[in-house]
């Protein structure tokens, strides 16, 4: 005989909220529990009788509080609940991530035209060779390895791009270079690269017939933003419906 | 037909003809550039050349198989330790006579035919999984991860510019952090800049040193996970094949260089 078990559905929601969660609530508790508090120390000025201290306020005597004799506590931020001091940390490290001294020898515009890169080709064999390159001597092959290292040392500093090794080897002349940019930077390869997938076919220039659908590609971050907000978006409806079903239960 | 004498002189210029490479044929490279860098910033120092034989060696997936097999196979221990048929303790008497019975032939209950019997082939902890590779055939493996990763332009050599460019004031010429200022210990923040400048956050990097290197040690704790430092001595194919990133001194790639020459 088949019996069928009684599963209770338990359904947690959060309809109200006030504030971000924090989630180290009671753990605050936790970690004061046995903080050692400082001793106040007794002040004999402040030891009188309540009467003699409100009948010396009507009298128009002026009590002088010394500040020696106030106890300050000495309260971090760690003291007060709902401070999250993990986003503070995080805020001071993303400052001194900014202003710590790095030699950035690498250009922060990065080469995105053809004119662009056309004026970094000619400048970095104006600054190595001391000429205005022509035609000619932009597809002739470096004379020695010095010159080499000066020229794709500026193309890339000034480009902003890094040139793989292999390449540097196998290129020869400066127009290599730059067609090697034109083909790997300008095209947009570049960008699509994924390392997850290094011999991945684009497919996205390649016109196909009608009947022929390629799906598009999507990253990662994108498809989980879209699955977070579907979530949030289900949650919020199913709110909605626990709300609605109350007040008409209790409406009848 | 030919004498023995014009055979003879034949047979000669074939060998002498067929030794040498083709008249119009180009003879491969055999040297290959890398760059040299100084660290953190990866500013280009000078041109390093490298035999092709250990930065562009054609790729051979056969050997790097073969390799991480072997290297796997000598990583594995097994706690495996069945008792054999000495160990299971049942008395060495025959439980049958050997003709008469009726029954199939039998000798004691430690056979591993019986129920209960002891294990055929038993072993003892730890179990030993070692395979064996020919040295040739690891060095050659082993040459064929660094250049794949050459080829695909994530090997960057970090060493001395013998005096074609200068190092930078924050810039070393070894894989080591120091801090900005003695009093300070913020090397973690100058390694983090490093990660974010080059895009390698959430990459595998590896670092292949020549010594040790306390401060890359040290600030590179928090991001340990991500991080592999190897010293020049202990590297195996395995780390290069896994890398995203492989961050290698000069000096350790001249030794895997001599010590893989096959």
């Amino acid at each position: 005989m088949v019996t069928a078990r009684f599963v209770p559905m338990v359904r947690a929601s959060r309809q109200f909220t006030s504030g971000a969660a924090r989630a180290d609530f009671l753990s605050w508790f936790r970690r004061n529990k046995n903080k050692d508090t400082p001793a106040v120390p007794a002040q004999p000025e402040l030891q009188r009788d309540t009467k003699e201290v409100i009948s010396e306020i009507e009298s128009g005597k002026t009590t002088e509080v010394k500040s020696s004799s106030v106890t300050r506590l000495q309260l971090t931020d760690d003291d007060f609940v709902g401070v999250d001091l993990s986003k503070q940390e995080a805020q001071i490290r993303s400052q001194k991530l900014a202003t710590v001294p790095f030699n950035q020898w690498l250009s922060q515009d990065k080469v995105s035209t053809e004119q662009q890169l056309e004026q970094v080709v000619s400048e970095s064999y104006l600054e190595t060779f001391g000429n205005a390159p022509t035609e000619e001597q932009l597809g002739s092959v470096f004379e020695n390895l010095v010159d080499k290292f000066r020229f794709t040392k500026l193309l890339q500093s000034k480009s902003g791009h890094i040139i793989p090794d292999y390449q540097l080897t196998r290129l020869q002349t400066p127009l290599e270079f730059k067609s090697w940019f034109e083909n790997r930077v300008l095209s947009g390869k570049l960008g699509k690269f994924k390392e997850s997938e290094p011999n991945a076919i684009d497919l996205s220039d390649i016109k196909f017939p009608p009947n022929v659908y390629v799906v598009p590609d999507v990253k990662p971050s994108v498809k989980k933003q879209k699955v977070q907000k579907i979530l949030e978006e289900v949650a919020a409806l199913e709110a909605q419906y626990e709300r609605e079903a109350i007040e008409k239960a209790k409406r009848e | 037909m030919f004498s023995k004498r014009q055979a003879l002189t034949l047979g000669k210029n074939v060998r002498y003809v067929a030794s040498q490479p083709l008249p119009n044929a180009n003879l491969p490279q055999r040297y290959t550039l890398a760059t040299v860098r100084s660290f953190p910033s990866l500013e280009p120092m000078t041109f390093a050349p490298v035999p092709t034989s250990v930065l562009d060696a054609p790729l051979r997936r056969d050997l790097l198989w073969r390799a991480v097999i072997y290297e796997n196979d000598s990583k594995r221990v097994g706690s495996s330790n069945p008792p054999g048929r000495s160990d299971v303790g049942y008395s060495r008497r025959k439980i049958l006579p050997q003709k008469g019975s009726g029954m199939a032939r039998a000798g004691d209950a430690n056979s591993p035919i019986r129920h209960n019997g002891g294990r055929a082939l038993a072993r003892t902890a730890p179990n030993d999984y070692t395979t064996a590779l020919p040295k040739k055939a690891y060095s050659l493996a082993f040459n064929n991860a660094l250049s794949h990763q050459y080829r695909n332009g994530n090997v960057f050599v970090i060493g001395a510019g013998n005096g074609i460019s200068a190092t930078s004031e924050t810039d070393l010429n070894e894989l080591e952090i120091v801090p900005i200022s003695e009093s300070s210990e913020n090397g973690d923040i100058v390694f983090e800049k490093f990660l974010s400048e080059y895009d390698l956050k959430n990459r595998k990097l590896l670092f292949i040193i020549n010594e040790p290197r306390p401060g890359l040690f040290a600030f590179t704790e928090k991001f340990k996970d991500k991080v592999n430092i190897v010293q020049k001595e202990f590297v195996d194919v395995n780390d290069l094949l896994k890398a995203h990133r492989i961050f290698i001194e000069l000096e350790a790639l001249e030794y895997l260089a001599v010590t893989n020459v096959v």
